[in-house]
């Protein structure tokens, strides 16, 4: 049975239907509505109550309501509407974040999935490598590093040694060392005995008053061969 | 030897080799082959000594050798160990020190005669080695007689040697 219900107006007023049988028209004059308005007001209202939300359940389940709203809702012009900074200026963020509990998000995340799926290589190649050592302070990390122990217990030294001995030309490193070394000085003074350095200076000092001598003894005897100076008379020579 | 052909002299040295020595390092090669012989015949005094004392302990006095022995022992051992040297090689110890040898005048080793002889010269007259100092080649009077010369050689072999 479908009901209407219009203003109340000053005259008789056609308020039902009729029935399919005697379609005669129900008469209600003024009073009657008065009286009984009240009452058909609640019993609408819960007619409503009860009709509606099934009436709207039943429109909902047979719609596609996203694929509706996607179609026929401009959601950008919606999202430019909305002043999402006064929004995030009302947000006690500090309340949120005490209101979460993090250690149970992180528990949630499955990190290695995460990870798997963060591509190292190419974040890697953004990276200015040499910006980055420039800014490292190489001798401070240095100094907080016992290189020595680092050396000694992480290096294989045998190895290192055995390629250092690889990369050398033993033989031509011995000449240039033979070459420039002065060998006989070294056999001199390893030799010893007669060979000391006092021996050597001794026949140096030998061999220097030697040459005095025959110096000395050459002067003297170019005096003796040197002619008279001319002008003067030979001795035991006749004059006149 | 691997320094065999390594020259094993000082630099400032090398062009001393060969040439005849002056009065002044023979001189003092010999006054330290009179040091030999004295200390030889120290040595001898000090074994007769001990043998004396070994044999007849009770009745020991030092040797007491005479004047005439003394100075004939020492010419006998300066002979004999300056002719020795001189002929095994070419050097006594005093020429050893003062990095002399003695050789004959084209510069070889001389024989055994010779060496005797020229130490034989050289303990009679030993004043003959003053002769360096007036001779042009920085010969003595022995060098002169018996033709030999004495010349600058530091290295322990012998070296062709240099008028």
């Amino acid at each position: 049975m479908a009901v209407a219900v219009g203003r109340v107006r000053a005259g008789p007023v056609v308020v039902g239907t009729a029935s399919r049988l005697t379609r005669v028209p129900v008469v209600l004059t003024r009073r009657t509505v008065r009286l009984l308005w009240p009452t058909g007001r609640s019993v609408v209202a819960a007619v409503l109550d009860r009709v509606v939300p099934l009436l709207v359940e039943q429109v909902v389940r047979r719609l596609a309501l996203t694929t509706l709203v996607t179609r026929y809702v401009d959601l950008d012009r919606v999202v430019a509407a909305v002043d999402l900074d006064a929004a995030a200026m009302r947000l006690d963020i500090d309340a949120v974040v005490g209101r979460a509990d993090v250690d149970a998000v992180v528990r949630r995340v499955d990190l290695e999935a995460v990870l798997a799926r963060v591509d190292v290589d190419a974040i890697v190649a953004r990276v200015d490598v040499d910006e980055v050592v420039q800014r490292v302070d190489v001798d401070a990390v240095l100094d907080r590093v016992d290189l020595t122990t680092v050396v000694l217990e992480r290096l294989d030294l045998d190895v290192v040694l055995q390629a250092v001995l690889d990369r050398l030309d033993l033989a031509a490193l011995t000449a240039d060392v033979m070459e420039a070394v002065d060998l006989p000085e070294i056999i001199r003074s390893s030799t010893g005995s007669v060979a000391s350095e006092t021996v050597r200076g001794a026949r140096m000092q030998g061999i220097a008053a030697d040459e005095a001598i025959s110096r000395l003894r050459s002067r003297l005897r170019s005096r003796r061969a040197e002619p008279p100076a001319r002008g003067l008379p030979a001795q035991g020579a006749p004059s006149g | 030897m691997a320094t065999e052909g390594v020259p094993s002299l000082p630099r400032e040295a090398r062009p001393y080799q060969g040439q005849s020595a002056g009065v002044a390092t023979r001189s003092v090669a010999a006054g330290i082959d009179a040091l030999v012989v004295l200390g030889v015949l120290v040595l001898g005094y000090a074994v007769v000594a001990g043998v004396r004392l070994v044999i007849a302990p009770l009745s020991f006095r030092p040797p007491d050798p005479s004047w005439w022995f003394t100075v004939t022992s020492g010419f006998v051992v300066l002979m004999v160990y300056l002719g020795a040297s001189w002929a095994a090689t070419g050097r006594s110890y005093g020429d050893h020190v003062m990095g002399l040898r003695v050789v004959e005048a084209r510069g070889g080793r001389l024989g055994v005669v010779r060496s005797l002889v020229r130490a034989l010269a050289c303990a009679a007259v030993p004043v003959g080695l003053l002769w360096c100092a007036v001779s042009p080649e920085n010969r003595s009077l022995q060098d002169l007689v018996l033709r030999t010369r004495v010349v600058y050689d530091w290295r322990p072999r012998a070296v062709t040697t240099r008028p």
